[in-house]
């Protein structure tokens, strides 16, 4: 049998599989490292908290791909990071440098007031549907499912 | 016959109800006292660097590898696979009780995670059966080589071990527990009784 990838079952599982632990926000590599020395079961790479962005009138994206990287690098535990609901191209990107899991997140700023992301497409994790997980983002994240 | 399961942190609720769909009796395990009495222990998957901490934490090392009143038989799937294992070649808490050499994330990121049949013979013969074992993988370990009295269970095509067994020790790289085939918790009864 052809090994299959990217079913639902791979990412429901890796949802399991965080259960109980702890999903720290990033901003570098050090804080990825602190993070996971101290047991964190996942960190979230974010570039500045979001909602300082948004409060300075800027819009909050998805972070630089390059930080992400670094910060993958860092560490052997999974990599989150986030897009903005609806940007699938930022998805796609996130999806390409190869992160774990995605956050289509409220707390960036919306690039579709309409649509979510198809997450079908994507191979990794989505966290928009992630019901069961140890999720970082917000109860809104479980009504939009 | 009483299954606990490690419960700090992974996919341990999928193991109880698991052996609770075939009937075993199961406790969570989260302090020494709860290693008492236990026929088996299972360590489920999860992070393996943050089972390890919590696990030393909690002063659950020493009793988990206590043969005398600790459990008889340890099954540990993923992130217990690598707890169990003597050899990773990093520093991080392991409990070292079998003879394998493994690899973290050997076959890459999630992107990389994947489903798989495989032909275990010893799995087979045990339970009876002659169908594939339908095998998920996440961030999976791989099983680098087996010393001691430690024997290859089941191999990728490519030889690349993925389940192993030593006595009454059993490491799998993969999920079990996030299937509907209840053999490998069979065989695993097998192994406690």
């Amino acid at each position: 049998m052809e090994a299959k990838t990217g079913t639902r079952i791979e990412k429901k599982g890796l949802a399991q599989m965080l259960k109980g632990g702890v999903i720290m926000d990033v901003v570098n590599a050090e804080q990825a490292r602190i993070a996971e020395d101290a047991g964190a079961c996942a960190v979230m790479a974010l570039e500045r908290v979001p909602a300082d962005i948004r409060a300075n009138g800027g819009v909050a994206r998805m972070s630089d791909p390059d930080m992400i990287l670094k910060i993958m690098d860092a560490v052997t535990i999974p990599v989150m990071a986030k897009c903005r609901i609806g940007h699938f191209v930022e998805a796609q990107i996130l999806e390409a440098i190869g992160v774990d899991y995605i956050d289509e997140s409220e707390v960036l700023t919306p690039a579709d007031e309409e649509h979510h992301i198809l997450k079908h497409n994507l191979k990794c994790r989505s966290c928009a549907d992630a019901a069961t997980s140890a999720k970082p983002c917000g109860a809104s994240a479980k009504a939009r499912r | 016959m009483k299954i606990g399961v490690l419960a700090l942190q992974g996919d341990f609720a999928e193991h109880i109800s698991m052996l609770k769909k075939i009937g075993v009796e199961t406790a969570e395990v989260r302090l020494p006292e709860h290693l008492n009495g236990l026929d088996g222990l299972i360590i489920p998957g999860g992070e393996s660097t943050t089972i390890g901490k919590l696990a030393a934490a909690y002063n659950l090392m020493e009793p988990a590898c206590a043969s005398s009143d600790g459990p008889h038989a340890i099954w540990g799937t993923c992130a217990g696979a690598i707890f169990l294992s003597n050899d990773i070649g990093r520093d991080q808490p392991l409990l070292g009780l079998m003879n394998i050499r493994v690899r973290r994330n050997a076959f890459g990121r999630q992107i990389d995670s994947f489903e798989t049949d495989l032909e275990i013979d010893e799995l087979f013969k045990a339970t009876g059966t002659e169908h594939p074992y339908h095998a998920v993988f996440i961030r999976a370990p791989i099983i680098e080589s087996v010393g001691g009295n430690a024997k290859v269970l089941s191999a990728l095509e490519d030889g690349r071990i993925v389940a192993a067994q030593e006595g009454h020790l059993l490491a799998t790289s993969f999920h079990p527990e996030l299937t509907n085939d209840t053999r490998f918790h069979e065989y695993f009864i097998s192994l406690a009784s």
